[in-house]
């Protein structure tokens, strides 16, 4: 005789079978016409043009002087650029880890802000440092703006719980702090600086406003050079055949990664973050504190600060004449619609994203939390791809794919809401599946004990959970909406322009005013994605991590 | 009555976790289940409340075949170690659950929270947030949840592990009381041989998925029914041959009804008396070590005869033995049971 199955032991499960082929059907569905048949057409353009396979092109790419510069350059500013990434961000983990100051927690959210700023806003704000005619600095300290975050997340997230008695222990065996912390903490913070490394020189190999805004004619990283084979010479073939070199060089970067990810299985002795943390105690480290924060904050406030104070700036002082001017098509305006029209097409865009992402990746993340579902394991992978494509590969596929039948999405207006959603649903179900799994399976049997059914348990446990994860997710799809450009700017209609173009548009056309409303608008984006990033960070993510962290003993 | 369970068998792949367990928890008593980690104490646990699918087995609560019965619709509480409280929702939301899924009306709910959180010491406790209480608090809130609903049965998986000494012996009289006054049935599971004496009514020892004794608490500490029973309660154990009714060993001449051959004897360690001096009666032993536990002093001796070390309590704090001393010691006969040789 067999007891029956316990029904609390498995994730949601909600009314059966069609339910679940929903979960797994519609998100598999989704990807296959907006991702796989975009990335299919642009290896049919790039490898088999006239219906036979044919090296030509990306052997052309290859040999192509200008090309294959195309490709050193876009491997060397990334490796330039992560390095002085790690040179900032290291010790900027330092001081915002290990040690307890007034302002920390504030300190520690301002330098999370430019990675959530659009890449265009970092463009134009490092454009009112140095110019547009393509200087090699701004980019690189452009890139390390931008992606500070990433190395101060990781390795800070490892550092603050670190716990701190291996480095005691050296020190008590006489090690200096100097060589405890290059023999023992640093040992033990390497999978944090490996990971954080190759997210960044992913991030850089596939710039693309950055490099598109500071690079001049002369700079270009592969990602510029297939908008630029696209939208400026119409050479479809050879973006083809760059799309096809773009997509295999981050293949085979991801594995790398993940080889080293691998190799990497350290057990560390881990405290609950913030333990570790504590006042800097002799003269020499608080100088050294001091140092770190004034340079690391500095760094990253001081080319939002000047960007804000162009916005205002005219040939008359202090005004708000960049602002009024939005409403209008100025003279020599390089849009075809009043600027702030720019603004109303950039969140209709973005619900439009946030819809779509919210209800795919809601399904998927539903799919791949259950646990026994091996086709859910599947799509979450699956839906991990889009990020290692850049944006400009997805856009330019969407541009050669949909664009006839079977599928014409030329004229619709869900055309650049899906190129962007597509982009943001793997940060929906990234945000959503960890929050899900960290749901307390004893919850789920306390429930279940208690006299509720599987549905009541769902209800009762798994929603309070996934309910803020996904209004985060909502947040997230948002932002990225808000800021996307890689893809945008080969799809939008000339007449709808979303804010990033619009600016990028007025950066390019000479003109004092052209400049500062491009400076005004670039303001108002900030601010939009600041105030979408904090509005769902603030509200549900307290109740999001509460449900995660189950109940405490 | 109460709780019954036939050849309960639990298997993870080839591993077997019960082998044909049988458990009888009777109607308004306090049942223990004890065993080191491992013994399969929390499986038979979560077996009874249905979380765990069983091979092969029948569960009995109060005398209904639950076996087929899906966990939600058993009727029993549950108590876990770490409380398992619902984080998102408050102490009242917390304790109503379970009326709620009883689908009790809303001023029936309202009065039976006020009652169970006045049990249990909480009062007004309603509206707190989970994360705001202390552990103790969770504790009595993980209780009051599992009271409410009125539970035909009320399992516990170590409840008072997380807590620590001092709120776990508070706890442990309150508990007492507590389910005595209600007259509960309970199925208690732990690894703390003190908890166990001092809550249930009756022991199941279990050891690698089997029932290695299970009788009346006092029975369990009187006569362990094997070695390593005996051992997990912290008894002294030692080899002997029995010769015409007295059992000779380490530990002297000691009669014994029991037939003649090798023997294992077992004794509570506070069976022993200890006279310092090198004359006089008992068995001759030295002084190996001296400690403390709590109100108790402990001597570990090491019998002259041979044999190993064992450990005493002394009555009272006052005899202060050094180590290296000279000692004789005895055991009450009437505390020693006798064991198939090891």
């Amino acid at each position: 005789m067999t007891s029956p199955q316990p029904p609390t032991r498995r994730g949601p499960r909600l009314g059966g079978r069609v339910w679940r082929f929903a979960t797994v059907a519609i998100p598999a569905a989704f990807l296959l016409v907006f991702f796989v048949y975009p990335v299919l057409a642009i290896l049919g353009r790039g490898l088999v043009p006239r219906w036979s396979f044919d090296p030509e092109p990306v052997g052309r790419v290859l040999t192509d002087a200008g090309l294959r510069g195309v490709l050193w350059f876009s491997v060397w500013e990334a490796a330039l650029s992560t390095l002085l990434t790690l040179a900032i961000g290291i010790p900027g983990a330092w001081a915002l880890s290990r040690f307890a100051f007034p302002g920390r927690r504030a300190a520690r959210a301002f330098v999370t802000v430019p990675f959530v700023l659009p890449t265009v806003v970092v463009g134009a704000a490092f454009t009112t440092i140095f110019g547009t005619d393509g200087s090699l600095l701004a980019i690189l300290l452009a890139h390390a703006f931008f992606n500070t975050a990433v190395v101060v997340r990781t390795v800070g997230g490892l550092w603050s719980q670190l716990a701190g008695r291996s480095e005691d222990a050296a020190r008590a065996l006489g090690a200096s702090p100097v060589r405890a912390f290059l023999h023992v903490t640093l040992p033990a913070l390497r999978p944090a600086i490996v990971a954080a490394g190759a997210i960044v020189f992913l991030f850089c190999f596939t710039s693309f406003g950055i490099v598109l805004i500071l690079g001049g004619p002369t700079r270009a990283t592969l990602e510029v050079e297939i908008y630029r084979q696209t939208a400026d010479q119409l050479q479809l073939g050879v973006a083809a055949a760059l799309a096809v070199v773009q997509l295999l060089a981050v293949t085979a970067m991801l594995l790398v990664a993940g080889k080293l990810q691998g190799h990497r299985a350290v057990a560390l002795a881990l405290r609950p973050a913030d333990a570790v943390a504590r006042r800097a105690r002799t003269a020499k480290e608080r100088i050294a504190l001091a140092v770190v924060l004034v340079g690391v904050l500095g760094f990253l406030a001081w080319p939002m600060a000047i960007l804000v104070a162009r916005s205002f700036g005219s040939d008359h002082g202090l005004t708000l004449d960049a602002y009024r001017s939005l409403d209008a098509t100025g003279p020599g305006s390089a849009l075809f619609v009043p600027p702030v029209h720019a603004i109303a097409t950039s969140l209709r865009y973005a619900l439009g994203a946030v819809v779509i992402s919210v209800i795919i990746g809601g399904l998927a993340s539903l799919a791949a939390l259950r646990r026994e579902g091996r086709a859910g394991r599947i799509l979450d992978g699956a839906l991990m791809i889009p990020l290692g494509t850049s944006a400009v590969t997805l856009g330019f596929g969407f541009l050669i794919a949909l664009d006839r039948p079977p599928v014409d999405l030329r004229t619709s207006p869900w055309l650049v809401p899906i190129a962007q959603a597509l982009v943001a649903i793997p940060f929906v179900v990234r945000t959503v599946v960890p929050l899900g799994r960290g749901v307390d399976p004893r919850l789920r049997d306390a429930a279940a004990v208690l006299g509720a059914a599987p549905a009541r348990v769902w209800r009762a446990v798994d929603l309070p959970v996934l309910g803020p994860a996904l209004a985060l997710g909502a947040g997230f799809a948002a932002a990225i909406s808000l800021g996307e450009f890689g893809a945008t700017a080969l799809i939008a209609r000339p007449d709808n322009p979303t804010l990033p173009i619009a600016i990028f548009r007025l950066l390019g056309v000479p003109g004092a005013q052209n400049y500062h409303a491009a400076m005004a608008l670039t303001t108002i984006l900030m601010a939009l994605t600041l105030v979408v990033v904090f509005a769902v960070e603030a509200v549900p993510g307290r109740f999001a991590a509460r449900g995660a962290r189950g109940s405490r003993g | 009555m109460g709780v019954e369970a036939r050849g309960i068998e639990v298997r993870y792949g080839d591993r077997v976790a019960l082998h044909g367990v049988d458990l009888d928890a009777p109607d308004a008593q306090i049942t223990c289940l004890l065993g080191p980690s491992g013994s399969g104490k929390t499986t038979l646990l979560r077996v009874l409340a249905g979380l765990e699918p069983a091979f092969a087995g029948e569960v009995r609560i109060d005398g209904d075949d639950v076996t087929k019965v899906p966990t939600h619709r058993r009727g029993v509480g549950l108590m876990f170690q770490e409380h398992a409280l619902f984080p998102h929702q408050d102490v009242g939301g917390n304790v109503a659950f379970g009326l709620r899924m009883q689908g009790a009306s809303g001023d029936a709910t309202r009065s039976r929270v006020i009652e169970v959180l006045d049990l249990v010491g909480l009062a007004g406790f309603e509206g707190r947030a989970i994360d705001e209480l202390s552990g103790g608090e969770q504790q009595r809130v993980a209780l009051a949840r599992a009271l409410a609903p009125q539970p035909r049965v009320l399992l516990l998986d170590e409840p008072l592990g997380a807590l620590d000494r001092e709120l776990r012996e508070r706890l442990l009289v309150d508990l007492r009381t507590l389910f005595g006054r209600l007259g509960l049935t309970v199925v208690f599971v732990t690894h703390d041989q003190d908890e166990a004496l001092a809550l249930g009514d009756r022991i199941v020892v279990l050891r690698d998925g089997r029932v290695e004794q299970a009788a009346p608490a006092a029975e369990v500490w009187r006569t362990p029914a094997s070695a390593s029973v005996a051992r997990f309660l912290g008894c002294a154990l030692c080899d002997a041959t029995v010769t015409s009714g007295r059992a000779v060993g380490p530990w002297g001449g000691i009669p014994v009804a029991a037939p003649d051959g090798p023997v294992q004897l077992a004794s509570r360690p506070d069976a022993f008396r200890l006279v310092v001096g090198e004359t006089g009666d008992g068995v001759a032993a030295a002084v190996v070590a001296v400690g403390y536990r709590r109100d108790r002093r402990f001597v570990t001796v090491q019998p002259d005869a041979g044999g190993p070390p064992l450990t005493i309590a002394l009555a009272s704090i006052d005899a202060r033995p050094e180590p290296g001393t000279q000692v004789r010691f005895a055991v009450d006969p009437a505390a020693v049971t006798v064991l198939p040789p090891g």
